[in-house]
């Protein structure tokens, strides 16, 4: 009874080139008519966990913008699976932020060790080992916001803490061991503890208190699990002014390199096309872009979640075939013996990238000891699939963005892998250019965060280096579960933001009263293999035959990236609204939203209980 | 392509509903860049006129009150350079 039709789809699908009108905007018509709903997930934050009640996602985060004469300047954040780095925007240039023992680059952990948790920033580590003692908390970027069913969580459970499923669609159990006693935790808590430290080493650097930051984010995240990032920022008091891909960061700073050159007379005016290769620990993501006078226009963007934590673990298990079995307890001696193995692959992949072949001698205190040669090609016949991956997010990349190798001006390689020599060779040779050699890849993300910051500050520099705009597209495709299972995108990936779009839909029955507006963000065809965002009802319909009511589902993105979806019903010959529209504010799923989206397709729409099913 | 944005509220033109023809539509898409309505264009035209109108309505560059119509406007820009890249492609 909550089905929808797409009506005439394929007709509609296929007249996208020709420029001509899908159909004309009933929308705003009914919105002139009818006040409409507004459900906001603020709503849904209390009441699902009143410990943290602070509005991270709510309606005061995209309007609270400075209105000071002064306006502060927000700092960019790199958060990495690995690493983070802060910058901000000095008043010249852009100045990394070091902590107290002189680092720009900062591990990304959280130890429990003792009582109060402590993370990278602030804290030594006596020991490279006691990072892997089973107190530390690491990769938070691989697992925040995943259900227990995804194959990246499952792929965590080679981490030397607890991480373990119970595959049903809800949050993984996640746990250092502190004093022989599994202490559970949250990658958004874990996010959070280290934050606060950025946080902290920033006002102290800046004599001034943060509030506002930029952050990178990888391409390949759902609209859920940004909310998680958000409300990690939000407990550690920081509001986010930008989530920024972090290709898009790089293409920033690019764009302000291109002024430059043009403002010292050395680069022309013309448009120039770059393609940015970033691959972290944790995640690998393409952009293209096209810059002119400073503004950065995203074409394109590819991402997934593959990085120098599956090189690590295609290595550690070609070195001990064993691995899975050897640890499939977490006491403390496997967790020891995971550790020092991890240590010796992690130094063995990185000396790799410089020397063709690398003595690896570890004893695992178990009664194993590896003790042998690896070379760099076992490395890359070891990771093979992971490098045909990269090779099609690029090519995916070029393609979407419907520019050719070519057309290319400069190409670039950035993030913690990038000096993985196959890597550079490869998307060297894809894109039949030299790599651009005029920036740091460690330092561009979080420079082009900062660049962001300063931008969306309203911050100007009397030498014009902040004449810079950021053009964003959207990373994954939205819309609704229509035509039986099918995924009926709205809004398509790579669209420009802000963006508003909308697709006219009917009923499937005759007399059908009510519909179940299901909103999916992904590039699946099978609606459910996307992200699921959130789900609502229309009631009310008056009785009509099936095909006959049109229900209208728009979407819109705005300038702070918040997604609304607004559905609306009209019968053929009247353009009032026959039911008020209601507007909703998405994500609404919270933490187990993979066991909601299973409940939702075996009861599918037959009564309201599907909604208070997912809350713990 | 062809979306239908809510040019009404700037220029109240939803008499002209559905039997909008695509003419009608390069005319508003080329108004909502700042071209003239008719004439040759290249792609090099609309890209220089969307970048202008980035520059002009881009959210990072108004804060406070101006903030919503800017983004509107934006939006409508997002979808004329859209529609009007596409309609050069195709002929």
């Amino acid at each position: 009874m909550s089905s929808l039709f797409l009506i005439g789809d394929s007709d509609k699908k296929s007249s996208k080139s020709d420029g001509s009108n899908i159909q004309n905007s009933t929308f705003s018509k009914l919105l002139n008519f009818a006040p409409p709903f507004c459900i906001s997930f603020h709503q849904f934050e209390v009441m699902a966990e009143p410990a943290y009640t602070v509005a991270s996602d709510s309606e005061t985060t995209g309007e609270e913008k400075s209105s000071s004469a002064f306006p502060e300047i927000a700092i960019g954040i790199d958060i990495g699976t690995s690493q983070c780095s802060v910058a901000i925007w000095n008043g010249s240039q852009v100045e990394l932020l070091r902590n107290t023992r002189n680092q720009k680059l900062m591990r990304s952990y959280v130890t429990f060790k003792d009582e109060i948790p402590s993370g990278g920033v602030s804290y030594q580590l006596s020991h490279e080992h006691e990072m892997l003692s089973g107190a530390a908390i690491f990769n938070m970027k691989r697992l925040i916001g995943r259900v227990d069913t995804d194959p990246v969580v499952h792929a965590s459970k080679s981490l030397p803490f607890l991480v373990q499923t119970l595959d049903i669609g809800v949050r993984p159990f996640i746990a250092a061991l502190v004093n022989n006693i599994w202490r559970s935790t949250t990658p958004e808590e874990v996010l959070a503890i280290y934050l606060v430290e950025l946080r902290v080493m920033a006002e102290s650097r800046l004599k001034r208190p943060i509030r506002n930051v930029v952050l990178s984010i990888p391409v390949s995240f759902s609209r859920f699990q940004l909310t998680r990032i958000e409300r990690a920022c939000a407990m550690a008091g920081l509001h986010v002014l930008r989530l920024m891909p972090e290709p898009t960061a790089v293409a920033l700073l690019y764009a302000q390199q291109q002024q430059q050159l043009i403002h010292d007379n050395m680069g022309s005016g013309s448009e120039k096309i770059a393609l940015i290769f970033n691959m972290g620990a944790g995640y690998c993501d393409v952009a293209v872009t096209a810059t002119a006078g400073g503004v950065s226009h995203i074409k394109a963007l590819t991402g997934s979640t593959i990085g120098g934590e599956d090189f690590l673990q295609n290595m550690m298990r070609h070195l001990l075939p064993d691995y899975d079995n050897l640890f499939s307890s977490r006491g403390v001696n496997e967790i020891k013996s995971m550790g020092l193995l991890r240590v010796a692959t992690q130094d063995a992949i990185h000396k790799l990238s410089f020397e063709e072949s690398v003595q690896i001698d570890v004893d695992l205190g178990n009664g194993s000891r590896i003790c042998r040669k690896v070379n760099r090609e076992e490395f890359e016949e070891v990771n093979q699939k992971i490098f045909e991956k990269c090779e099609s997010l690029v090519i995916q990349c070029l393609l979407d963005a419907k520019v050719q190798a070519d057309d290319l001006t400069d190409v670039m390689v950035v993030g913690g892998c990038s000096y993985i020599p196959k890597l550079r060779n490869l998307v060297k040779s894809i894109c039949k250019r030299e790599l651009y050699k005029g920036m740091n890849p460690f330092e561009a993300a979080v420079s082009g965060t900062a660049l962001e910051g300063a931008v969306a500050s309203g911050i100007s520099d009397p030498f014009g280096n902040l004449d810079l705009l950021t053009i964003q597209a959207t990373p994954l495709g939205i819309g609704i579960r229509a035509n039986g299972n099918s995924f009926v995108p709205i809004i398509p990936r790579n669209t420009t933001m802000p963006a508003r779009k909308e697709l006219v839909f009917t009923t499937v029955r005759d007399n059908q009263t009510e519909v179940l507006i299901v909103v999916y963000e992904g590039e699946a065809l099978k609606a459910e293999e996307n992200h699921l965002l959130g789900y609502f009802k229309i009631t009310g319909l008056p009785p009509a035959p099936k095909g006959v009511p049109e229900i209208n589902v728009c979407m819109d993105i705005d300038a702070s990236n918040v997604l609304r979806v607004l559905a609306g019903v009209v019968l053929p010959g009247s353009q009032q609204p026959v039911v008020p529209v209601m507007e909703v504010r998405m994500p609404t799923v919270d933490d187990g939203h993979g066991w909601c989206a299973e409940a939702l397709h075996r009861a599918y729409g037959s009564n309201l209980d599907l909604v208070t099913v997912q809350k713990k | 392509w062809g979306w239908s944005y809510q040019f009404d509220e700037d220029s109240g033109s939803t008499e002209s509903g559905n039997t909008e023809s695509s003419d009608q539509d390069t005319i508003t898409d080329r108004q909502a860049l700042g071209l003239s309505a008719s004439g040759p264009l290249t792609l090099e035209d609309i890209k220089t006129a969307y970048r202008t109108c980035a520059l002009q309505w881009h959210p990072d560059r108004h804060h406070g009150s101006s903030k919503a119509v800017a983004e509107e406007k934006f939006k409508l820009c997002n979808s004329a350079y859209q529609s009007l890249c596409d309609k050069l492609a195709s002929n």
